[in-house]
């Protein structure tokens, strides 16, 4: 039996609301498994999910937090993934074009923005878990939030540019190797998540990009395809990634 | 004082002993709560204290797979659990005896008042 859609929101809220509390993973799922399981035969007999929350799923997801085990250790476990794979997305693409450099500021700026960047997301995600923040608010809330990163992002490649001579130019040998890294890097950081999509998004984006540079195209072709091929590829494998999983879970439910 | 505030500090006592009857689930525990007249229990309220009880080590847990999906979380009473169920027990019954016969004496200084 499929859960109405009132109670997968409240199960994806909850986890999402634990994960961001540093709960810990396996007692998230058990908690979500059986929460999902009375939920269901509460609409088997056509009650509704006020029973559970007694009206307030915020103070109820609030009380179960309380109860469960701490385990920020266990998330912190992701992070050498996090750091490796946004090093490497932020180094493949100028090293494909030629032009890998290393400046003072940027190499401080851009850590600096990324953890602005996660904490504000971090904010952001607990009070969407919580529903404290209406659906108008929320939107205006990941709109803003994105501009403000990718702002954040120009701002110090900008200042970084203007400001200071890179301390190191790659050569074209220390293209390739930053190009070697970077694939390394994306490969570990796959196998440390156990995720195919650490390496199916750096491909889509970054192997049209290097094919086009090397097809004897004139200039102008090759700028509007490196423009267009790149995007349409990470969102067919994006769109590829979620068919598969939503065929697993009829699959999961069938069984 | 709200029932819910009045029940809270012995749903673990009454948890306890549900599953004291044998191995149960969740929903299974509140419809066997009801059963006994405890339908004012909030049925989500029982999780929290399931977590608290797993984790001081009152019951152990197995997940099996119920018939109609998800895994399903089956409850047991461990040697702990068996014990603080048992003096759950003795210190209900001397509170609700003492809150008996308080009431009764209550009730009859009230009668006496109106005569």
């Amino acid at each position: 039996m499929k859960l109405s859609a009132k109670s997968e929101e409240f199960i994806a809220n909850l986890r999402m609301y634990l994960m961001t509390s540093g709960k810990s993973e396996r007692e998230i799922d058990e908690v979500a498994e059986e929460l999902k399981d009375h939920l269901q035969e509460l609409e088997r007999r056509g009650e509704s999910i006020e029973r559970i929350t007694g009206g307030s799923p915020e103070l109820y997801m609030k009380s179960l937090g309380e109860a469960m085990t701490d385990d920020r250790a266990g998330w912190f476990k992701y992070l050498p993934a996090f750091i490796l794979s946004f090093t490497a997305f932020s180094a493949m693409g100028p090293a494909i074009r030629g032009g890998f450099e290393l400046n003072l500021i940027q190499l401080i700026g851009f850590p600096v923005v990324v953890l602005i960047t996660l904490f504000l997301y971090w904010v952001m995600f607990r009070r969407m878990a919580s529903g404290s923040w209406s659906k108008k608010k929320l939107f205006g809330m990941a709109v803003g939030l994105s501009m403000l990163t990718i702002v954040m992002f120009i701002a110090v490649l900008l200042v970084g540019s203007l400001l200071m001579e890179p301390f190191y130019t790659a050569s074209a040998p220390g293209n390739r190797f930053v190009i070697l890294l970077s694939a390394l890097a994306f490969l570990a950081s796959a196998i440390m998540l156990r995720s195919w999509i650490l390496i199916l998004i750096p491909a889509a984006l970054f192997l049209p990009e290097w094919l086009i540079r090397t097809a004897p195209w004139t200039e102008d072709t090759k700028l509007v395809a490196s423009a267009i091929v790149p995007f349409l590829a990470v969102f067919i494998v994006i769109g590829g990634i979620m068919a598969v999983e939503r065929r697993r879970d009829i699959k999961r439910r069938a069984a | 004082m709200s029932t819910s505030q009045m029940l809270k500090g012995v749903l673990e006592g009454c948890l306890l002993a549900v599953i004291g009857m044998g191995e149960t689930y969740g929903y299974e525990m509140v419809e066997k709560l009801g059963d006994y007249g405890l339908t004012m229990v909030s049925e989500g309220s029982i999780y929290p204290v399931l977590l608290r009880m797993q984790k001081e080590g009152l019951v152990m847990t197995v997940m099996r797979p119920s018939p109609n999906g998800p895994k399903r979380k089956y409850y047991r009473l461990t040697e702990a659990g068996e014990e603080e169920l048992a003096a759950f027990r003795g210190r209900w019954d001397a509170l609700s005896g003492a809150v008996d016969q308080l009431m009764k004496g209550s009730d009859e200084h009230e009668a006496i008042r109106k005569k």
